[in-house]
């Protein structure tokens, strides 16, 4: 019981200590209220997301069609909604995957350090030469296109960035005493690593997690509006930016509103990001 | 120094391999059959598919291929020859990199030219107005996808207002937009950067005796703070390098130039995967030269780090000697691996050795 209690406090003074940063919360609520449209969006889209409508091609933003129609008629708004379903999950997943597999990756690497340190981190240092982008899009190429392939190449070219941060947080750690406590009193690697290191190297995880949400979007965006990635009949903000370039000169709509999701969502992961880092961690410095 | 350097340009050939490897690895597993793309879809026999699939070098299995790929790269610096122009990869490549690299380099020169004083004068009016706007601007910028801000200007600067074109690459003004949407995002990091860096030494005693002493604040500014805060500063220049790289390729394509980038994504839609790969290598290469050009700007910096560098070069010369006649073999096995006792072992074995005659 008394446990419990401690750690309703802490998660207590987090909240308290995250409330405090104004813009953060304000980006905190943009990020729910964004989540739940676009995970929502058969609820709140006004339109079926692959509905064309011939007789209104690249109508400007009316009552109607809050944000115009695409060159097939179809709703920018309600596309944008089914865009963002697919962005956010993507970007959700591949995150996901990334810190995980690559935190799994950098606590074996920082734990037993010596050859084993050496072999992963030297496979890690060839995979950060290569771009970020061009790694994605070299794997991208590589599985096809779609939102799964897409989910997986960007979280395989965000295992190594999440490896290192791992790594550098256990090797902090490995040396402190209570590990080394936990090792003379008989406890097994995998039991040190689960309950003393990880719990104590979370914070920054966490972190890293949010800011890459905001930068996987990108990345996923980036991706379909060079043609691989998501790809019609299904939404997505970098492919309707992509269809937009074709009637660039005389239909704005296309190739603003889509941006306009992308940098709001990014910007709410930033900023949240930003505010959680010094929430969970008031030492952390930006 | 300079053996330093070496060291680590010679460091970079395995991770260099590795980039191979892994890159070839992935083009190996790509979807369609490279012959069919020389030979199109229909209408050619089996034995034109077997002849074709010996000369691509592509009738053996993916390690060998490797194998040859890397030396037809140390023996003729060839990159393989393009499945879709069946033109050499690297004559295309050396004719396309100084585009690209060129807008990357003016890309990370904009950024440090603009986004470093910006920083310095935030941090030094720091929780003033100016350095309130430039916080938020920064935010802001970073949040925004170069490809967007590519079509936008585009949109405003080009379409409306016909101030710049929108492609190609033949005057100085084609350069402005590409460049802008290149480092922009950039400019937003390293600025938040420098201002967070220049904060944390603008307190320090150091900075305070300068003041103190009646040094000008500006000579303070830049002399005994700005240079104390480089190092931070220097590690994001590299890391923002890597960025305009990768994103260069989505740009490049955007405003229809004829770099590497480009080439790139026109080489995925043709299944042209010797491009694919050659690009891919040549772009990484050039992005851990530059990574390695910060790293060595640390030891410019810092002398402290150069003293590092030196001392590390000469304790570990005895190793590199070898043992002279009679010298005690051990204590040469053991300076492999130890590079703090190998100064002193070693050195004993070789005074020992030296003594004998």
């Amino acid at each position: 019981m008394k446990k419990q209690a401690k750690r309703h406090g802490q998660l207590y003074e987090i909240v308290k200590r995250f409330s405090k940063r104004k813009i953060a919360v304000v980006a905190f609520f943009v990020l729910v209220v964004m989540l739940a449209l676009c995970l929502g969006a058969p609820i709140f889209a006004p339109y079926d997301y692959a509905l064309q409508d011939p007789f209104n091609t690249l109508a400007m933003p009316s009552w109607q069609h809050p944000f115009g129609t695409d060159g097939f008629g179809r709703d920018i708004f309600t596309r944008i909604l089914y865009g963002g379903r697919n962005s956010l999950l993507i970007s959700l997943f591949s995150s996901l995957i990334s810190v995980v597999g690559g935190g799994i990756i950098g606590a074996i690497s920082g734990y037993y350090g010596g050859k084993t340190d050496n072999v992963i981190m030297r496979l890690v240092d060839v995979f950060m030469a290569i771009p970020g982008i061009l790694l994605c899009v070299v794997i991208s190429a590589a599985l096809g296109t779609g939102p799964w392939q897409t989910c997986a190449a960007v979280a395989i070219g965000g295992i190594p960035g999440g490896a290192r941060i791992l790594r550098a947080q256990v090797l902090a750690l490995r040396k402190q005493e209570y590990i080394e406590a936990a090792g003379a009193y008989g406890s097994s690697d995998m039991r040190i690593v689960l309950t003393h290191v990880v719990p104590n190297c979370l914070a920054p995880v966490i972190v890293d997690t949010t800011l890459r949400l905001g930068m996987n979007i990108m990345m996923i965006s980036g991706l379909a509006f060079i043609g691989l990635g998501v790809q019609a009949p299904h939404a997505e903000w970098g492919a309707m930016l992509n269809s937009g370039r074709e009637y660039i000169r005389d239909f704005w709509p296309l190739i603003t509103f889509p941006g306009l999701a992308i940098v709001i969502s990014m910007l709410g992961f930033n900023l949240f990001g930003d505010g959680l880092r010094d929430a969970l961690d008031p030492k952390l410095k930006t | 120094m300079l053996k330093y350097s070496i060291k680590r340009i010679l460091l970079m050939i395995p991770i260099l391999l590795g980039v191979i490897i892994i890159v070839y690895s992935i083009s190996y597993f790509m979807p369609g059959d490279p012959v069919q793309t020389v030979l199109g879809a229909t209408g050619y026999t089996q034995e034109q598919y077997d002849m074709t699939a010996h000369r691509l070098g592509l009738d053996v299995g993916l390690p060998m291929q490797i194998f040859n790929y890397l030396k037809n790269l140390v023996t003729k610096g060839e990159l393989g020859v393009s499945y879709y122009t069946g033109r050499s990869v690297m004559e295309e490549v050396v004719q396309r990199a100084p585009i690209s690299i060129g807008i990357g380099i003016l890309s990370s020169l904009v950024l440090i030219v603009i986004s470093v004083p910006i920083g310095i004068i935030s941090a030094v009016k720091q929780n003033s107005v100016l350095d309130y706007c430039i916080s938020v601007l920064a935010i802001v910028l970073a949040s925004v996808p170069g490809f967007w801000l590519a079509l936008e200007f585009i949109l405003l600067f080009s379409l409306k207002l016909r101030w710049l074109p929108a492609s190609g690459l033949s005057t100085w003004k084609h350069y402005i937009l590409p460049v802008a949407c290149n480092s922009l995002g950039s400019i937003a990091m390293l600025a938040r950067m420098t201002r967070s860096s220049m904060l944390e030494v603008i307190r320090a005693d150091y900075v305070r005796t300068a003041k103190a002493k009646g040094v000008k604040y500006e000579v303070v500014i830049t002399r005994h703070a700005l240079k104390n805060a480089l190092i931070p500063i220097i590690t994001v220049i590299g890391a923002q390098f890597s960025m305009i790289i990768g994103g260069s390729v989505i740009i490049e394509n955007i405003f229809s130039i004829p770099g590497m980038g480009s080439r790139l994504v026109a080489a995925i839609s043709n299944r042209d995967y010797t491009m694919l790969v050659g690009i891919t290598v040549v772009l990484s290469t050039f992005t851990m030269l530059m990574v390695l050009l910060t790293d060595l700007m640390y030891a410019f910096v810092d002398p402290r780090i150069k003293a590092e560098f030196e001392s590390l070069n000469g304790r570990r010369r005895p190793v590199i000697k070898p043992p002279a006649p009679g010298g005690p073999n051990v204590a040469v096995s053991g300076a492999v691996t130890d590079g703090v006792t190998s100064g002193h072992v070693s050195g004993a074995g070789i005074g020992k050795g030296g003594a004998k005659p």
